[in-house]
């Protein structure tokens, strides 16, 4: 055989077999045969070993999602997923909520993400490590992410993360029907270290026991001797009855998650005059009888569809550009050929009266999205910053972080929509001029001497004096010499000038965070312009001259308020300019409707006139 | 593409002065004169062009050289302009339209024009009055197409696609207007000292 052909060969047979372990890839859970319906989830429970786990082996150990779902799922590309892949360096896309780190004691609350999100902060800045992230925000995880990824652990902390387990992707967060599905289990096992635990304590046949934090390093999940007596090692009880002879469980999943399980991550409380939910509508898509997941859609690769304008361009995905609001209106932006507006029913607008501008300048949701804009904008909690549904969260109104909403803020592509805002603050040292976080531990002893005690559990900032402030940063530089050290809060930076006096100053360090939003959406008839121009353009409209509040820790500060139009590329004198002459508007229109009625009439009669002279020419007479 | 017709038109207008426009002609020496006269119809006519001035400026201004829609001062200027400019069209247009029909020599001369056929030297001076009468009727004309899109546009009559039309209409019919207007000051053809005597 020639040399040629034997490469030839050889070349197929690497077609042949790359195209065998491709298809291999595919589990049997992750292509449809076209069927619809569900399947059935009767499976046996494994161990993260990959162990069967049956009601007759003591000790019961807790089931891994991984190893149950992994013989049907891809659980690796599943958990390269949006929810899971902040750390992974993927692209950030548009600005999003951050995780909110919050401590009442050192009168801080700073944005942290993983994502390269301006303004956020990333959690190790601030000495958080992946473990204690975790603890701290587990609670609203879905699992996955630093949790699951072994490359981001510290070394000091590897003997406490044999201990904890790894936080697997816990399909269950979204997937499970079960009635009995707790996810606020899942923030009680987290802190307590139970990671490893956590996903078979949401499931509603299990119950776990003890913690993980108070056991030793060299604690062993197939039992250890400990040497204090009041530590109970966490443990799982099944229910026996939920096995059936082949040691397997039914789970209720389902593959169109439930908007129950969204809503756990994903609600907003607006703290207003209508606060009580019972008062609240909820969003007109739900009120439809839609689903989330009807628009942030995703593949096996869980690459959640975000829903704002530009993400199919930023991420390649021209599926995601008809899953806008643009997209499934209007039928903008989507595939050539594809006739995407009106899909799932959605109303075509006509927008009768509304000039075009308008929809170069905002987003649809900034007439149609969140509470209507008031006098001042409302406060809101949310679940991620609040930690609402879990069994510790604060009911306080006041409780922070202070997030405000909505807030009409100009993005970077020059298009205004709503945002929810809150203002950073935290201790910091300067290091040839960047501000960066320090580590609330390192304060939390001189703050403790200093901030009074939350004794009404308010959750509200302790008020803090720029006495207080000061004696802080000495003790901060006291403690290290070589230290530049400064308080961010309410748009200020504070710090002390070479003869010890307090310097405050705007620095970009201390502008607010904020992030769009996009619901809840309000009916038609409850959009901004539903009224008339003037639900914007008066001398005094919210759009325009809502208060936003600055919040701020510090006592003798707090007060102080910016306006809307702050956040817009739009002079204030301008805006009220602009909207006092609405005013005159109708005035305006009468005048010119006249002169052009004028103008018309004089041009039409002409015009037959000019038509007879034209007829009569061609009669001859 | 409004842009680049835009830009099209007026570097067309430019040249088209560049080569053909008289000599003589001074848009700015007669509009002083006409102030000067005391004349209401002068004051008027005066008013309209300064106001038309002030819109052609703050309309398109943004257009030419940003790609952007009107807004800010220059959007203020526009709508402070506008029913000036509207009042004072309506009026020119009352005034002059009887000295400006269109008759049988005119009809003549256009034939002739559209015809090609040369004209002779005795006839020059009907086919320059047959240039201002046009230019009247197509300041006329584009005037109310220009007001009248955009004031209906203020209604709550169309809907996204038919504002955009409106808008569109609106942009092109003040194209249009700009070039006749400017056309009919400096071009042989259609220009003539403004003639007291029509008026």
């Amino acid at each position: 055989m020639s040399p040629s052909k034997q490469a030839l060969l050889l070349a197929l047979a690497v077609v042949i077999c790359t195209a065998q372990s491709f298809s291999q890839d595919a589990k049997i859970g992750d292509v449809s045969d076209g069927n619809r319906s569900s399947p059935v989830h009767l499976l046996n429970l494994y161990d993260e070993e990959g162990s069967i786990i049956t009601p007759q082996i003591e000790p019961m150990l807790p089931f891994s999602p991984k190893q149950t779902c992994s013989p049907c799922h891809d659980y690796t590309r599943i958990s390269d997923g949006w929810h899971f892949n902040a750390a992974t360096g993927v692209l950030a896309g548009r600005r999003g909520q951050p995780w909110i780190f919050v401590d009442r004691t050192t009168a801080t609350q700073v944005p942290l993400s993983y994502r390269a999100w301006y303004g956020t902060y990333r959690p190790e800045e601030l000495g958080i490590t992946p473990m204690r992230f975790v603890q701290l925000f587990g609670r609203h995880m879905p699992g996955g992410g630093v949790g699951d990824n072994e490359q981001m652990q510290t070394p000091e902390n590897v003997m406490r993360w044999w201990v904890s387990g790894k936080l697997e992707v816990n399909c269950l967060s979204c997937h499970d029907a079960e009635p009995g599905h707790d996810q606020a289990e899942f923030d009680t096992q987290t802190r307590k270290g139970n990671f490893r635990w956590a996903a078979g304590a949401t499931s509603g046949f299990a119950a776990v026991q003890g913690s993980a934090r108070d056991m030793p390093d060299n604690f062993s999940i197939y039992g250890s001797l400990l040497d204090d007596g009041k530590k109970i090692p966490p443990a799982i009880r099944y229910d026996r009855n939920r096995f059936d002879s082949h040691a397997k469980v039914l789970f209720n999943l389902e593959r169109q998650v439930a908007n129950d399980r969204c809503y756990f991550c994903h609600s907003t409380k607006v703290i207003g005059a209508q606060s009580k939910r019972w008062q609240s509508d909820e969003d007109i898509h739900i009120s439809a009888g839609m689903q989330c997941v009807d628009c942030h859609r995703n593949g096996l690769d869980h690459r959640m569809v975000r829903g704002y304008e530009g993400e199919a361009q930023e991420y390649d995905n021209p599926g995601a550009a008809t899953l806008t609001c643009k997209g499934c209106h209007l039928g903008e932006d989507s595939e050539e050929g594809v006739r995407a507006a009106g899909r799932l029913g959605a109303p075509v607008p006509d927008h009768v009266g509304i000039p075009p501008v308008h929809f170069q300048k905002l987003t649809c949701t900034t007439c149609h999205s969140g509470p209507w804009p008031a006098e001042r904008a409302y406060p809101v909690k949310t679940s991620r910053a609040h930690a609402l549904g879990t069994h510790r969260v604060n009911r306080g109104d006041a409780a922070l972080p202070h997030i405000v909403a909505p807030v009409f803020v100009e993005q970077g592509d020059g298009v205004i929509a709503p945002h929810k805002m809150f203002w950073p603050s935290f201790w910091a040292k300067i290091e040839r001029g960047q501000v960066k976080p320090i580590d609330p531990l390192l304060v939390q002893p001189l703050a403790a001497e200093l901030v009074p005690a939350d004794t009404l559990g308010t959750g509200d900032w302790p008020g803090l004096t720029q006495g207080q402030i000061a004696t802080i940063l000495q003790g901060l530089v006291q403690g290290d010499s070589t230290l530049t050290a400064a308080y961010v809060g309410g748009g200020n930076l504070y710090r002390l000038s070479a003869t010890g006096r307090m310097i405050a100053e705007e620095h970009a360090a201390a502008t607010p965070y904020s992030w769009a939003f996009a619901h809840d959406v309000r009916p038609t008839a409850q959009s901004l312009g539903v009224r008339g121009c003037d639900d914007c353009h008066a001398g005094d409209s919210p759009f325009y001259f809502a208060q936003i509040p600055v919040d701020t820790p510090v006592a003798a500060e707090s007060g102080a308020v910016r306006r809307m139009v702050d956040f817009q590329d739009i002079s204030s004198f301008y805006a009220r300019l602009f909207g006092w002459s609405f005013m005159l508007r109708p005035l305006l229109k009468i005048i010119i409707l006249a002169a052009g009625g004028v103008l018309a009439l004089i041009f039409v009669s002409y015009l037959f006139n000019a038509f007879s002279a034209f007829i009569r020419g061609a009669d001859g007479s | 593409m409004f842009r680049v017709i835009s830009i099209i038109g007026f570097l067309g207008i430019v040249i088209a002065i560049a080569f053909l426009s008289r000599k003589e002609t001074n848009a700015l020496s007669t509009l002083t004169s006409l102030l000067r006269s005391g004349k209401r119809q002068d004051l008027l006519y005066v008013l309209a062009v300064a106001s038309f001035v002030l819109l052609t400026l703050s309309g398109f201004l943004p257009v030419l050289l940003a790609g952007n829609s009107v807004s800010g001062a220059l959007l203020f200027i526009h709508v402070i302009a506008a029913p000036v400019f509207a009042v004072c069209i309506a009026a020119v247009a009352v005034l002059w339209v009887r000295h400006h029909r269109l008759d049988k020599a005119n009809w003549q001369s256009l034939l002739r024009l559209t015809l090609l056929q040369p004209a002779p030297v005795e006839r020059h001076a009907q086919t320059a009055e047959l240039g201002q009468k046009l230019r009247f009727w197509a300041i006329l004309l584009s005037s109310a197409s220009a007001i009248l899109s955009i004031v209906l546009s203020m209604y709550p009559l169309f809907g996204t696609y038919g504002q955009t039309v409106l808008l569109h209409l609106h942009g092109y019919s003040a194209l249009f207007l700009v070039l006749a207007v400017v056309a009919g000051s400096y071009l042989p053809m259609t220009s003539r000292q403004v003639d007291a005597g029509k008026r």
